[in-house]
Formats: structure tokens, C-alpha cells, sequence
């Protein structure tokens, strides 16, 4: 009986998993990338803007941004939406530039284990130490709450081309 | 949760910077639930093509002027002295780089001590080579000759960020003066890798020096596009070079035109070689010797006159000044006057010292103690003490005293006897 009671019960899980499919959320991801540049105004004031990395050489500064929605019917469950992205070999992160609303972010130095800027170590001539964030080949966003039907949120980081 | 990871971080490299034409791919993961399910990852992509930054450095190796000589040929026999300069392709891609030279005449160089802005110093000829003879910072002849190019030179296909040591050596004519000074700029520009071809442009609108009609295009993620990204040189004396029209340029090197430069200078150090003649009686045959005995500088009290018969003394000393060149070669040559004969048979005392003034510095010499009255008696700046014989016509002297560094000393001394009537 308790056998049997298993099985019905698997059977409506597969049915439930079925419908919810039918109405999932379905995230849209829109990644974009721009060139950090400097203007400098008549009056000698710096400002930063955002260009297109139409034309983008060695040295030069980009910010990344990832912008999530959730376009379904359905909410996703608050805490589940995770969002990766490892470097490309050519960028290093550019330290404290990595955000998103109500995220909690993480990196990692080997692409699979993601930790807490000050949680994260590395061994310089056989002394430990807290990891530079050149070290960084990973970064992590966690989003805390629930996305419901039809809203969108966004993260983003910068980096510098090598 | 956190963890701890541990890692191995070794010294960065020396950036190259990415390949001009390279696609950076940035891929991104996102993965949800929904009512506790899994859901299928959702991914996306963004990437860029990086252009071509140009960038080319020169600076230096020199931290004071070099040392030219009068004399020096740098296609000739021996090690000449060169400027060294680093010239090193920053660029993210193979380049060729056009070498040129500004002649600054006596211009000082900024930082550089022992500037004396003499002359200008004229050179005779100008050489580029790589500083890959025996002899580091000369040229030598053993020294690769960089190719010509019109009134430039070129270094074909230059890797990203390796150094490369460029020397410039200068024959100077005989003529030169000490302190004159010669100032050079080198320049370096880049340009297109196996073809030699200058960069005029790039395409934000910047020319190179002496070229006109870049324009600033639209950004196309789809070329590779030229970016001019060099760095203006900090001191004034470094001139552009035209690399259109060949020749050195009128203004300072500025940011982004495609060329970088720096500069040097010879200045001429020629030794300073002081020779003086002295002559004493030391005998005659009525008042005897001048000095009590042999190889002493005590006064008989007598004091010998240039009569017939008397013995008389030349001393000729040489003297390579204080932080002079060191010098090879130094030759004496003395014609010894016909109407008197070399040499003595009579017992003639010498001294122990003479005194000669060499640029108007008395200077104490010391007589061989074994000198020979019948001799050309030397003491070479080496301290080699001989003698050797008079030559023809009918007396002359040629001795060789070798080489003189400075403040070393050099002495010949003979006799003569004056005729008897």
C-alpha cells in the first residue's frame, strides 16, 4: 500500500511538473557590452561614459550587462535565479565593480567553487593571502527575491581588456 | 556559504596585450526554479573584435653622455662607444618600426650630466646597428648594420613587447675639439609589418608626423581598426621625424601620431696630452759638473756654462692630463741640432730629477739611474726604464713611450756635446 501510495504520488508529481511546464516562467537573458570612457568637460570635470565597444584595443575598460525578465506566466521561486558568468581569458575584472539589486555575489578562482572576495585565497610564495580580484575567473550573482511575471532585473561588472 | 581556496599565483608576465582581430566571447548562465523545479538554463553571449593599437616606445639606455674620441671609426679597427637606445614594440600586433635620427646639434639632454652644448660635433658618418656584437654598447665589427631606407632605417617584423637595443655610433673627424657635442633623437614609427610602409593614420583622424588626411570614421565592430595609442615623450629635445618627406622634424613628439622618441648625445673627450722641453748644462771644462755625483740633485756649487766642450742636458716629458682619455701610441721625435754632437766621453754627473712645466705645473721627472750619456735614455708612462741609440741625419731622436692614461708621465732625457772650438 505504502509501495502503491509512492507510485500515485510520483505519478502526480509528473503530471504537476507537466503543467507547470505548460505554464513555466521563461526567463529572457539581454547580455550587452559598452567601452568605459573618460570625457572631460570645458571646465576641466572628468566624467565617465558608456559607448559602444565598437572599437575596443588593449587597455581599455568595458562594462557588462546582463539583464534578466522573467517573460512567463508564472513567478520564479524567490532565491533560485543564478547567474554565472566566467571570464573570458582576455578581461580581468576590475575590482568592486561587480553589482546587481538584491543579489548576493560570489567569485571564484577555478570556475567551480564560488566564495566571498575575503573567503577566497591564493598561495604567493608559500604564504597564503586573500585573493587579488585579477585572480578571478568566475563571477556568481544569486537573486534573493521571487521574479514575478513580467519583471526584470540586471547585473553587471567591469573589466579591463589585456 | 564560503570556503577557502587555495591556489598558486605566480609574477604576472609582461602584458602583450590581446591580438589585434581578436573576439573576446563573454557567455553567460542563468538557472532558476520554478515551484521548486528546475528549469532549463537559459544562456547568452556577447562579443567584440579588438582593433589594432599601435604603440611603439623608445628610451634610452644612457644615463649620462658617451665619450667620443678624435679619430674614432666606427668601421675601423677597435670597439667605438655607441647611444643606446630600447626600442620596443607595445603594440597588439607584429609591426615594422621606421628608425630615424634628428640631429639636436649640441642640445642638452634632459637629466643627462656632462652636457656641454660645444661645438655642435660634425661626425664624419652615422651608423645604426643592433647591439649584438662583442662588445655591448660599442660597435665594434662585429655589430649587425641596420637596413637603409632613404635617410631611415628599418627593423622588419617586430614582435609585440621584446626589446630591442639599437646602437648609433659616429666616426669623428681628428679635428674635433674637446667638448664639442652631438645630440641625437631617435624616432621610431610604426608601420606595416613586412612591407615597411609608414602608418599615415589612424582611424580616429590622427596623422603621423608629415602625413595628412586621416579621418575620424565610424566605429566598425566588424574591422580591425588602427588606433594610434602612443605615449608623448616628456622631454623637449625629442624631436618627430618626418617619415614622408625623410627628414628629422621641427616640433616635440606628441601622443598618439604613431611614433615615439628619445635621445642621447656624444660629447667629444679628447685626451690632453702636455709635452715640454727643457736643457741644462751639466758640464763644461772649466768649471766641471754641475751636480756633486752621479743621479743626485745636490749643487756642486759649481755652475757650468755653455762653452765649447760643455755637455748639455735635454729632458723632454709628456704628461696625459687629469680625467683625460687614455691614450696609445705616444711617439717623441726630437731633432737634435746639427751643430752639436750627441753624446759625452766625459765623466758627467747626472741629475736625480728634472723639472718641467707641463701646462705651466711644474712636474718632477726622474732621470734613469742607469740613464747612458751616449744614449736616448726613457722612462714610458709604463715605467719601463732603457735607452736606445740616436738615429740618422745625423742625430735624431724617435722613442715610444707607449700608451698614457691619465696623469701617467713619460720621460726622455740625452746629452749633447757642444763642439770645441
Amino acid at each position: 500500500m505504502l509501495k502503491f501510495e509512492t507510485i500515485i504520488r510520483g505519478l502526480a508529481l509528473t503530471a504537476l511538473l507537466a503543467a507547470s511546464g505548460a505554464a513555466a516562467a521563461a526567463v529572457a537573458l539581454v547580455h550587452t557590452v559598452e567601452k568605459v570612457v573618460e570625457v572631460t568637460a570645458e571646465d576641466g570635470t572628468v566624467t565617465t561614459e558608456l559607448v559602444a565597444a565598437d572599437s575596443v584595443v588593449p587597455g581599455d575598460e568595458l562594462r557588462y550587462t546582463i539583464q534578466f525578465t522573467n517573460d512567463g506566466d508564472s513567478a520564479v521561486d524567490a532565491g533560485t535565479i543564478v547567474i554565472t558568468n566566467p571570464l573570458p581569458a582576455e578581461l580581468e575584472y576590475l575590482p568592486g565593480t561587480a553589482f546587481g539589486a538584491g543579489t548576493d555575489i560570489q567569485f571564484s578562482i577555478d570556475g567551480e567553487t564560488f566564495a566571498e572576495p575575503d573567503a577566497l585565497t591564493v598561495v604567493v610564495d608559500g604564504v597564503e593571502t586573500k585573493a587579488p580580484a585579477s585572480a578571478y575567473t568566475a563571477i556568481r550573482w544569486t537573486f534573493g527575491p521571487a521574479l514575478e511575471p513580467g519583471a526584470s532585473g540586471h547585473v553587471s561588472f567591469s573589466a579591463r581588456l589585456e | 556559504m564560503s570556503a577557502v581556496l587555495l591556489g598558486i599565483v605566480s609574477s604576472p608576465a609582461f602584458a602583450v596585450g590581446t591580438g589585434a582581430g581578436t573576439t573576446v566571447t563573454n557567455d553567460v548562465t542563468l538557472d532558476y526554479q520554478v515551484n521548486g523545479f528546475d528549469q532549463a538554463t537559459v544562456t547568452a553571449s556577447v562579443d567584440f573584435e579588438v582593433d589594432r593599437a599601435l604603440r611603439v616606445t623608445v628610451a634610452t639606455g644612457n644615463a649620462d653622455v658617451v665619450a667620443a674620441v678624435p679619430g674614432q671609426d666606427f668601421a675601423g679597427p677597435g670597439a667605438v662607444p655607441a647611444l643606446i637606445f630600447d626600442v620596443t614594440n607595445t603594440s597588439n600586433d607584429t609591426v615594422d618600426l621606421l628608425l630615424g635620427l634628428v640631429d639636436r646639434d649640441a642640445t642638452a639632454v634632459t637629466g643627462f650630466a656632462g652636457n656641454t652644448g660645444g661645438g655642435p660635433l660634425s661626425p664624419s658618418a652615422v651608423g645604426l646597428f643592433l647591439d649584438d656584437g662583442g662588445t655591448p654598447g660599442a660597435v665594434d665589427g662585429t655589430n649587425t648594420a641596420l637596413t637603409v631606407q632613404g635617410n631611415h632605417w628599418i627593423l622588419p617584423n617586430v614582435t609585440e613587447d621584446v626589446p630591442i637595443r639599437v646602437l648609433v655610433a659616429v666616426s669623428v673627424p681628428n679635428t674635433a675639439a674637446q667638448g664639442e657635442q652631438a645630440t641625437y633623437t631617435l624616432v621610431a614609427a610604426v608601420a606595416e609589418a613586412g612591407l615597411g610602409t609608414l602608418i599615415a593614420g589612424d582611424s580616429n583622424g590622427r596623422d603621423a608626423p608629415g602625413s595628412t588626411g586621416a579621418t575620424d570614421v565610424v566605429d566598425d565592430p566588424t574591422l580591425v581598426q588602427d588606433v594610434f595609442a602612443d605615449l608623448a615623450t616628456v622631454d623637449g629635445e625629442d624631436f618627430v621625424y618626418d617619415f614622408v618627406a625623410d627628414a628629422g622634424g621641427t616640433a616635440a613628439d606628441v601622443t598618439s601620431n604613431g611614433q615615439h622618441a628619445d635621445s642621447s648625445a656624444f660629447v667629444v673627450d679628447a685626451a690632453e696630452l702636455y709635452i715640454a722641453k727643457i736643457v741644462q748644462v751639466l758640464w763644461d771644462p772649466i768649471n766641471g759638473n754641475r751636480y756633486s755625483a752621479n743621479n743626485s740633485d745636490t749643487d756642486s756649487g759649481n755652475n757650468p756654462k755653455a762653452i765649447p766642450g760643455a755637455v748639455v742636458m735635454y729632458a723632454i716629458g709628456v704628461q696625459n692630463d687629469t680625467g683625460s682619455q687614455p691614450v696609445t701610441g705616444v711617439a717623441i721625435a726630437d731633432d737634435v741640432d746639427n751643430l752639436v754632437s750627441v753624446g759625452t766621453t766625459e765623466a758627467v754627473n747626472w741629475p736625480d730629477t728634472v723639472s718641467i712645466d707641463l701646462n705651466s705645473v711644474p712636474v718632477a721627472f726622474d732621470v734613469p739611474n742607469a740613464a747612458a750619456l751616449g744614449s736616448v735614455n726613457f722612462r714610458t708612462c709604463g715605467g719601463i726604464v732603457g735607452s736606445q741609440g740616436f738615429g740618422a741625419d745625423p742625430a735624431e731622436v724617435s722613442v715610444s713611450l707607449g700608451a698614457c692614461s691619465a696623469t701617467q708621465t713619460g720621460l726622455i732625457v740625452y746629452v749633447v756635446t757642444i763642439p770645441a772650438s
